[in-house]
């Protein structure tokens, strides 16, 4: 005898018959987008993807935006002071790390490179979609 | 009175159900997250995920040499002008290169969520 207990919750519908959606699951594939969208601006605004600043700022930026940008981008060269952002000082013990902190790359690459490949799926696959997000380090 | 109690009961209830639902839902998109990297061995457990709007977390899990379980958790905190990757109690840049890797590995990560969890959201965007 089956136990109702058991058996999985009918999902909701609405007048139409139609199932709907969990606001859980909207809320999920929203976040999701956004996070693209982000990672996405982020690599437009260093050139990556094919566009230059430039292009991106005759088709989607407006002058001052592009300005705004080029400054961040100047503010992320790698000699200069790296801020830690918010909502990982909130988790850490706030402070500022300086390039003296930053992991040298080429023995980051030999750490890589000493331990079991299979760790390190970004470095090992070659699919060129999924290239190691380090092999360019490790090289 | 009684009437109130059930109805802010039945609201608590279902608001929980939502946190959970969120949660599960979040736990199996770091399992498909973690396939499209290619497979792992029975002693190995990979994830890769969108946390929230401004963070993507690859987590990693292993048995080395000497049996013992090891894990590595790497974040990388997206903000409009450039990327911070905080790996083993460290922030560091992330390169051209490796930010070009992380974007395709985000969108392959959309595409399968979508298909496999969303198929809402795709039907939306077309």
């Amino acid at each position: 005898m089956i136990n109702v207990a058991d058996l999985p919750p009918t999902p909701e519908r609405n007048e139409r018959g139609e199932f709907l959606v969990p606001p859980a699951a909207e809320k999920r594939a929203t976040v999701l987008s956004s996070a693209l969208e982000v990672l996405s601006s982020n690599t437009r605004v260093r050139g990556l993807r094919g566009e230059s600043v430039a292009q991106v700022a005759t088709t989607e930026i407006a002058p001052e935006q592009l300005e705004q940008r080029k400054q961040a981008e100047r503010s992320a060269a790698p000699e200069e002071e790296i801020a830690v952002p918010p909502s990982i000082s909130s988790v850490e013990t706030e402070h500022r790390i300086t390039t003296d902190d930053v992991v040298d790359l080429a023995e980051y690459a030999k750490r890589l490179a000493g331990q079991n490949e299979s760790i390190h799926p970004l470095v090992r696959v070659d699919q060129p979609t999924q290239r190691g997000l380090y092999d360019q380090e490790a090289a | 009175m009684i009437r109130k109690l059930l109805k802010q009961s039945v609201v608590q209830r279902k608001v929980q159900r939502e946190l959970e639902l969120e949660q599960k839902l979040l736990r199996h998109e770091a399992k498909i997250g973690g396939r499209i990297f290619g497979s792992t061995s029975k002693s190995e457990r990979r994830e890769f995920f969108c946390l929230d709007a401004h963070t993507w977390v690859w987590h990693e899990q292993w048995v080395d040499q000497n049996g013992q379980y090891q894990s590595r958790t790497t974040r990388y905190e997206v903000q409009p002008a450039r990327i911070i990757k905080y790996r083993d109690g460290q922030y560091d840049r992330v390169s051209d290169e490796e930010l070009r890797n992380l974007y395709d590995a985000a969108q392959l990560y959309q595409q399968n969520v979508y298909r496999e969890l969303y198929p809402f959201a795709l039907q939306a965007s077309q």
